[in-house]
């Protein structure tokens, strides 16, 4: 048995039990989410992520046509999230067979978070160049 | 007789764990628009095991690949989520400094006239209704920075991409903001 010790396996442990409280939350505190939305009250801009916590609420409650309505983005980065928490066991599962799978995870992890997370990346990196 | 051994994890690998799994959590955090700036705490956090790592591997001569590879993730989210804080403070002292005003075409004033200011956006690549604009005032020279509606002006607007917008007039009545542009080379 693999000790738990071993950091990938660790890692992944962790992070699962992370993932685990990011997609029950919603569910457990329905819509008295406590993000705020300050980006857009302070400056009136829309950004991507507007309505996601609440879109989120709707997907684990099965309501997905509400959720894509609330915000067009909710499906694709939850299912980043949601995708992530089995890629995470099973890493647990295969940190024993070496560095090969670590390698792949972390190039499978990095594709996942640009592609689900693609507008938020875009606009974060904009919102970053007009400051400068 | 038994074999004793014990197995002890390298120096500062606890630590070290715990530092990139906080890492990669605010990395994550940070690239969320409305929530990017709270990624400060878990990277604040992050930063602080992933430097006790490094130090407790480099005096006991441990792997240090965990401790680095979290100070990278933690100083990367760190920076996007200070740069979040830093727009949000400016655009409070914007609007206690000089308020906004909103008409029903949704106008809002971001900058005094003469403020040193950047171009604009792409219109083509704008996923929402706002667009900000540069447009000088056609006398003083000065310059203002509007956030405009671009439903119904898109088409309009995308013409004029290309040239600084020049505004011709303002006119302000009854709760509707109208202003009117003229196309002209910078």
């Amino acid at each position: 048995m693999l000790p738990l010790r071993n950091p990938y396996r660790a890692c992944s442990l962790l992070l699962a039990l992370g993932l685990t409280v990011v997609l029950l939350y919603p569910l457990l505190l329905g819509n008295r989410l406590p993000v705020p939305a300050m980006l857009s009250q302070l400056t009136g801009a829309h950004p991507p992520s507007r309505g996601l916590s609440r879109a989120f609420a709707l997907i684990v409650r099965g309501r997905l046509v509400e959720a894509q309505a609330m915000n067009p983005h909710a499906l694709r980065v939850f299912a980043f999230f949601a995708l992530q928490l089995p890629l995470r066991l099973l890493a647990a599962r295969w940190a024993i067979r070496g560095r090969a799978v670590l390698l792949a995870d972390i190039a499978l992890s990095v594709v996942l978070f640009v592609l689900c997370l693609w507008p938020l990346i875009v606009y974060t990196c904009r919102a970053m160049a007009s400051l400068f | 007789m038994s074999n004793e051994y014990s197995i002890q994890p390298p120096a500062g690998q606890t630590s070290g764990i715990i530092g990139l799994v906080l890492a990669i959590i605010a990395l994550v955090l940070a690239f969320v628009p409305c929530i990017g700036m709270f990624a400060v705490i878990p990277g604040g956090i992050a930063l602080i095991f992933s430097v006790v790592s490094l130090v407790l591997a480099v005096n006991r001569n441990a792997p240090k690949g965990l401790a680095i590879g979290g100070l990278v993730l933690t100083m990367v989210a760190i920076c996007v989520s200070c740069a979040w804080m830093l727009g949000l403070v400016r655009a409070e002292r914007l609007n206690s400094t000089m308020g906004s005003s909103t008409g029903s075409s949704g106008l809002r004033v971001l900058a005094r006239i003469g403020d040193a200011l950047d171009a604009t956006g792409e219109l083509d690549e704008f996923e929402h209704e706002e667009l900000d604009v540069e447009v000088r005032t056609a006398d003083s020279g000065g310059s203002v920075r509007l956030r405009v509606r671009t439903k119904g002006l898109e088409e309009q607007l995308r013409l004029l991409a290309a040239d600084s917008l020049n505004v011709v007039s303002i006119q302000d009545s009854a709760g509707q903001t109208t202003i009117s542009f003229k196309s002209g080379r910078r």
